[in-house]
């Protein structure tokens, strides 16, 4: 298998950049505007020193230039380092596209963006892993968390609804929820001392039962192993019908994209089990 | 008036504090019952698969009778030990029988194509997962349990309320 390096296709993203025409033409033509805008200026002040508003204006035209080139270096670099990444283990990989919006915790929040989606065959059939922006407003500001989301259907319905949410984040999570908020049962408490000081297990009122019955000890004890993986990972999970998403408080980046390979370790065996429970093979998403 | 007031509200705040204390030990106390019945369930279900694969081994495997009435012996010792400390020796023994059944199974390779026993195997291999596991929570919550009625304050009225330390469940799973 070939391993693509992030510094070697930055630096060929670099290269590229610098043997492009367009880019010198783009900096060429920073200069120009900056030139005109810094004789404007000058003539708009009356000013003697014409000479150097020209010189300065021509400076910061060109600079911006070299940023906007540089920053766009950066975000090739990655897009086509996790294409190449992704290809290597005979993935998909797609740079942008629409979040998933079909569970709880994939609906809160005020906005929500998405970027760097995977798909491959993990749990036994389609799913998508990708990275998962939930904004939420207070006045102009603007606070923003990011979570490794990994996504799939199940070929039929296996719960109502069942969340599991880390213990410090249930609160913000649980009750943004829209429209379920008399129907949710949050307290939901199951044999294992160490789960509930961990998770918060969240069903339907009165089904409790339906809950137990999915959370055998076999489940408890990968969620405790998960748990135990990324003490600090704030993992939820939630199935809503038949479309189930794991979550993980933390941000993709091509300079560890083995995060994503060690999520997808600790999350196949829980996929794997719900998909047994459904009784078939998942669909893709 | 006013010391007397000072020690009355001491007196409740302690009284407050003890409350709680006593709560989150019942709570912990009640989460090892509950992990215990859930073993306890495993169990049974294992115990309750030994009679069918014994059945279906016996047919092909006609002198290994020996090998039977051990296995047969075993499951009534542990059916008949109560509690996690009491059944840990027996159900090792007798997953450790289990596990060489079902290996003396395998070398018949007419019994091992045999799509009885196959599901029965899946059967037993699903149980002895789910013993593992049950294990591992009851384990946790004994620990935790334990931790707690043994560290500062706890320690010093948990004998007193009748809270004393819980067993280890530390038998072992059959080698399927």
């Amino acid at each position: 298998m070939f391993e693509p390096e992030y510094r070697e296709v930055e630096a060929e993203e670099r290269r590229r950049l610098l043997h492009s025409f367009g880019y010198w033409d783009l900096v060429a033509l920073g200069a120009v505007v900056g030139v005109g805008l810094g004789l404007l200026y000058g003539l708009a002040h009356e000013s003697s020193r014409e000479a150097w508003y020209v010189f300065g204006g021509m400076a910061i035209g060109a600079i911006c230039a070299l940023i906007i080139g540089w920053a766009r270096v950066h975000s090739r670099a990655r897009e086509r380092f996790f294409a190449r990444w992704a290809a290597a283990r005979q993935w998909c990989y797609e740079a942008a596209g629409q979040p998933f919006e079909d569970t709880l915790f994939l609906q809160s929040g005020d906005k929500r963006k998405a970027s760097d989606f995977f798909s491959g065959f993990w749990p036994g059939s389609g799913a998508v892993l990708y990275q998962h922006q939930r904004i939420e407003k207070n006045g102009d500001d603007e606070n923003v968390t990011k979570y490794v989301v990994l996504h799939f259907s199940l070929s039929r319905p296996l719960i109502d609804l069942l969340q599991i949410s880390p213990r410090s984040h249930a609160a913000d999570l649980g009750e943004t929820l829209l429209g379920h908020h008399g129907e949710i049962d949050k307290r939901i408490e199951l044999e294992s001392t160490e789960l509930d000081q961990h998770f918060r297990i969240s069903g339907l009122r009165g089904r409790e039962d339906e809950v137990r019955r999915l959370l055998t000890p076999s489940a408890i004890v990968r969620l405790l192993e998960f748990q135990r993986a990324f003490p600090d990972g704030k993992a939820s999970f939630e199935i809503l019908g038949s479309n189930v998403a794991f979550l993980v408080e933390k941000t993709l980046s091509p300079k560890r994209p083995q995060l994503i390979e060690e999520l997808l370790e600790l999350w196949r065996p829980i996929a794997s089990w719900l998909m047994e429970e459904a009784g078939a093979e998942a669909r893709p998403s | 008036m006013t010391p007397l007031y000072v020690v009355l509200a001491l007196f409740a705040f302690v009284g407050l504090l003890l409350a709680l204390s006593y709560n989150r030990l019942v709570r912990l106390r009640n989460k090892v019952v509950e992990a215990w019945r859930d073993i306890d369930v495993q169990l049974q279900r294992r115990h309750d698969l030994i009679p069918r694969l014994v059945e279906i081994v016996k047919g092909y495997a006609t002198h290994e009778s020996e090998l039977f009435s051990e296995l047969a012996r075993l499951r009534s010792e542990a059916e008949e030990a109560s509690g996690a400390a009491a059944k840990s020796e027996p159900e090792s023994k007798l997953a450790s029988a289990l596990g060489k059944t079902i290996a003396v199974a395998e070398s018949y390779p007419s019994l091992r194509a045999a799509s009885n026993f196959l599901s029965l195997q899946k059967e037993i291999e699903e149980t002895e997962n789910e013993v593992a596991a049950a294990r591992t929570i009851y384990n946790g919550n004994v620990r935790i349990y334990n931790t707690h009625i043994q560290t500062f304050p706890v320690s010093f009225y948990a004998d007193l309320l009748g809270f004393e330390p819980d067993a280890f469940f530390q038998a072992e799973t059959a080698d399927t």
